[in-house]
């Protein structure tokens, strides 16, 4: 679609409210289509580049790892609001789990996870800053990781040997998250250049 | 039915306002044609109007918008839509389920219609557009005409007194574009008001009852159509004519079979995986220094010509040809450049500078890339847009940028697709010179266009594309 | 995974049995079998799941799910058992701690075939409307599942674009792929969400888009017969033969 008008796209004015930390009383339909979309493209993305490098190779799981936390950072700066993670990362199981048969035992930790690291957000003062959105991520993503290495753990507790190539990968993957962060810092200066999202 | 007055209205962050001093009255059945450069304040005109602003959008709103009664600063565009309907420029952005019929029910159910009056509209509504046998099909697939077809049904569903259509003929083909005219008139006489905002023009003179001409803002001109036949009026606006001639007939054919050697297919052959065959033993040559349209029906291959030609599609059967040889697709992207229909898609740097340097080839001597791109810039006239990030570009200027980073290349082959879609005269001719400069410096273009007015203005020869019995 | 994003497929068993039935039976499936370690308990309930994924989808298909899942197995087992040549005793080398978290694996991929396969999307947004979900479920997952189809063209769009442009590595994919594709997403975001404001969509706080949809008797039926294996494969795990590992 053409863009013939520069139109702004910063959300108005009762944004301040919500980087508070306060939490806003109701969804805008504009949130929870921006979740949804974000939801999409964060799961059909990295299960992308993981077709694209094969299932096991940890630098694919890295690409997808970095590419994970940057989507995530955009995502609670466009929509800078207690749940927004949370929200997404469910809303995100629940597509992998009916379109793509993933997960139905991973969701649960991984919605766990996400609502640990909204808890840091607004510990460290609310959605305002990036840095702490930053923490927020990282710590969802990380604890993720090990939830989801403790339910492996319950799959194979008869054979703990098998979680050892896991656990390699993870490490290496976890790599990836670790350099999302600093991507999606990066890519938020270069969204703010370019007027789409503001300050 | 539309009150607009003494309207100035400022988005948040803006230092200006993007309209200012705009008053206007439009009855059932009336017409109003909105039009003017890019950045002239139509598209905020047309979020006033369905209430997106300032309620959604946010800013200030001073002066008073009122649609059928309703004030717009104290009702919610959901509660306006239930009077406005609002038809974009790219319907399929804006649809929201998988197949037409539930998208013609969707914004019923969500204002809690009873299941069997919804049944009712979303069939009157549908028949009404002739797409009732469109219901079970997906949305995705649909040709443009098609898709502003299911859009308008899925509005007209609900019973709307005033129609707001943003752009509606930026990308349809002149006959989808008589279509639409007629509907519009039909639905004109059923007592609905239209405020139609658009940079083409011609359609609208059997349809328009008034005009307002925008500039930065402010009206400068107001009143019947015949106020667009004004060609000072239309140059100092930035206008697209006011009436315009079809050139397909009148255009020679570009003679085929004559090898050069520049740059052609010999015995193209291509068909879709499961598909009929879209190409049979065809043989084209180009020469520099042309521009051709290439014209055909709907599904005629033209699209598919153009990727088969850079190398986005693998031919079945014979070669694309540059400088007598047969080349392969993957390096056919050195010698064949195309700029796809959307701009934003090929636009990955964070300045137009570095856009355009990313864009040179790799192997450009280093002392050369700097003067390249800044004549480049020159040519194309973004020069004073070097440091901006293209994503904050206009429409029109992210076009511009397109082709600039694909003439860049210097190609032997520039292949535009819809170049000037949903482009204010202005840009159209400023796109036109551009186009005249790339053949200049020796490339052929091929231009896949449904703008007559850039077809007259540019195109010296047409390719006909007929589909593959 | 899914082999056709939109096309109805012809009515498999499965298909018929409701998504909520689905979901259910799923994570049932997965909890119980985690919680079992008997071989023959897991034995009997990955023959179900196999009986319920074939219900699903043409064995060929069914099979390469399989061989991937293997292939993954075997991996994983050949890079412990490489390990354990540097540390013995770290491999269990018996048919008890082989067996086990294989026929887990098992289960879990039969029931995720199960659902996955026999779902079209068109079906799920469809039950979607019937069901009394919160807005702030409806709506992201609605627009989460229509949107799939819109990125797939968008990224089939930029690679395209990418291709017609030098470059290689990570800054192709980082500048080349996801730098647009984020820009794409973002405006795509907000026509959708203008649209959406228009045509009222999150205005109810709850809402039924459809008529509900009432269960069958087939769900019954697949629901009732899904409690009896459960309930037996507990049984046998408490009752029947005692599966120790025995040491090599």
């Amino acid at each position: 679609m053409n863009r013939v008008d520069t139109l702004p796209l910063a959300v108005p004015g009762d944004l301040a409210a919500t980087r508070r930390g306060v939490g806003a009383s109701r969804w805008s339909t504009r949130d929870l289509v921006t979740i949804g979309v974000f939801a999409t493209v964060i799961k059909a993305s990295t299960i992308m580049v993981a077709y694209m490098g094969g299932g096991m190779n940890p630098v694919t799981l890295a690409a997808k790892n970095c590419l994970y936390v940057t989507l995530m950072i955009v995502l609670l700066h466009k929509v800078p609001r207690p749940w927004t993670m949370t929200l997404a990362v469910g809303i995100t199981s629940l597509v992998s789990l009916l379109l793509m048969g993933q997960g139905v035992l991973h969701a649960p930790g991984q919605v766990l996870a996400a609502f640990l690291g909204e808890g840091l957000i607004l510990w460290l003062g609310g959605y305002g800053k990036t840095r702490n959105i930053v923490a927020g991520v990282l710590t969802a993503e990380l604890s993720a990781k090990a939830i989801g290495l403790a339910v492996s753990w319950l799959t194979m507790r008869e054979q703990p040997a098998m979680l050892i190539p896991a656990t390699i990968f993870i490490l290496i993957g976890t790599a990836g998250t670790f350099l999302g962060a600093f991507a999606g810092v990066r890519f938020m200066k270069e969204l703010r250049h370019a007027g789409i999202i503001s300050d | 039915m539309l009150h607009v007055e003494s309207v100035i209205y400022t988005y948040p962050h803006a230092d200006r306002p993007a309209l200012e001093g705009i008053g206007f009255s439009l009855h059932a059945g009336e017409t109003l044609v909105c039009t003017g450069r890019s950045g002239c304040g139509k598209s905020t005109l047309v979020r006033l109007v369905n209430g997106l602003a300032p309620l959604y959008l946010g800013g200030t709103l001073q002066g008073r918008v009122r649609v059928a009664g309703q004030d717009t600063r104290e009702t919610t565009p959901a509660m306006l839509a239930r009077s406005v309907g609002t038809l974009f420029q790219d319907p399929e952005r804006q649809f929201f389920a998988i197949t037409v019929g539930d998208e013609l029910a969707m914004g019923l159910q969500w204002r809690g219609w009873q299941p069997d009056r919804i049944e009712r509209a979303v069939r009157e509504s549908a028949q009404r557009l002739g797409v009732e046998d469109l219901l079970e099909h997906t949305i995705f697939g649909l040709s443009e005409g098609q898709k502003q077809k299911v859009a308008l049904a899925s509005l007209l569903a609900a019973e709307p007194r005033l129609l707001v259509l943003d752009e509606p003929s930026a990308n349809l083909d002149p006959e989808s574009v008589a279509d639409l005219a007629a509907t519009l008139a039909g639905l004109k006489e059923s007592g609905v008001a239209l405020v139609i905002v658009d940079h083409r023009l011609s359609w609208l003179r059997g349809l328009a009852d008034k005009v307002l001409v925008l500039d930065r803002g402010r009206e400068v001109a107001s009143g019947p159509f015949a106020l667009l036949d004004d060609a000072a009026l239309r140059e100092r606006c930035g206008l697209r004519a006011a009436e315009v001639a079809d050139p397909r007939g009148s255009l020679d054919e570009s003679r085929p079979g004559t090898e050069d050697g520049f740059f052609g297919c010999r015995r193209l052959g291509f068909a879709y995986p499961k598909g009929r065959a879209v190409f049979e033993d065809t043989t084209l040559a180009f020469a520099p220094g042309r521009i051709i349209a290439l014209v055909g029906e709907n599904g005629a291959g033209k699209t598919t010509l153009a990727r088969l030609l850079t190398g986005l599609e693998r031919p079945r059967t014979g070669a694309v040809i540059a400088s007598g040889a047969a080349v392969k697709p993957r390096a056919l992207p050195s010698h064949a450049q195309v700029v796809l229909q959307n701009a934003g898609h090929q636009l990955r740097m964070n300045s137009v500078e570095a856009e355009l340097d990313d864009a040179l080839p790799p192997d450009t001597p280093r002392d050369r890339r700097g003067p390249e791109v800044q004549g480049c810039m020159e040519r194309f006239g973004i020069a004073h847009l070097a440091a901006r990030h293209p994503q904050s570009l206009s429409g029109g200027e992210q076009q511009r940028l397109a082709v600039a980073c694909a003439a860049v290349r210097r190609p032997r082959m520039l292949i535009l697709d819809e170049p000037t879609s949903g482009l204010d005269g202005e840009n159209m001719r400023r796109m036109a010179g551009a186009m005249r400069n790339a053949a200049e410096q020796g490339a052929c273009l091929l231009v896949i266009t449904h703008d007559l007015e850039l077809m007259n203005l540019v195109c010296t020869e047409k390719i006909v594309l007929r589909k593959a019995c | 995974m899914r082999a056709s994003f939109l096309t109805e497929r012809k009515e498999t068993f499965a298909a018929g049995i409701d998504v909520r039935v689905k979901l259910l039976l799923c994570f049932c499936g997965s909890v119980v079998s985690i919680a079992l370690s008997s071989p023959l308990s897991l034995g009997f309930l990955a023959g179900c799941s196999m009986l319920l994924a074939l219900g699903a989808a043409r064995p060929l298909t069914i099979a390469r799910m399989y061989l991937f899942a293997v292939l993954m197995l075997a991996f994983a087992l050949a890079f412990s058992g490489l390990i354990s040549l540097a540390v013995p005793g770290l491999m269990h080398w018996n048919a008890f701690s082989l067996s086990v978290p294989f026929l887990r694996i098992l289960i879990s991929v039969n029931l995720l075939l199960m659902l996955a396969l026999s779902t079209p999307v068109q079906t799920l947004f469809n039950r979607l409307q019937s069901w009394k979900l919160p807005v702030w479920v409806h709506v992201p997952l609605s627009v989460a599942i229509r949107f799939v189809p819109s990125f797939i063209n968008d990224c089939a769009q930029i690679r395209d674009a990418a291709r017609l442009r030098p470059g290689a590595g990570l800054r192709r994919f980082w500048r080349g792929f996801a730098v647009p594709l984020v820009f794409r997403m973002l405006y795509s975001a907000d026509d959708l969400a203008m649209a959406a404001e228009l045509k009222g969509v999150g205005s109810a706080a709850k809402t039924r888009l459809s008529q509900k949809e009432c269960m069958t008797r087939r769900d019954a039926a697949v629901a009732a017969c899904t409690a009896l294996a459960l309930s037996a494969a507990v049984l046998m795990q408490y009752y029947g033969p005692q599966f120790r590992p025995q040491p090599m």
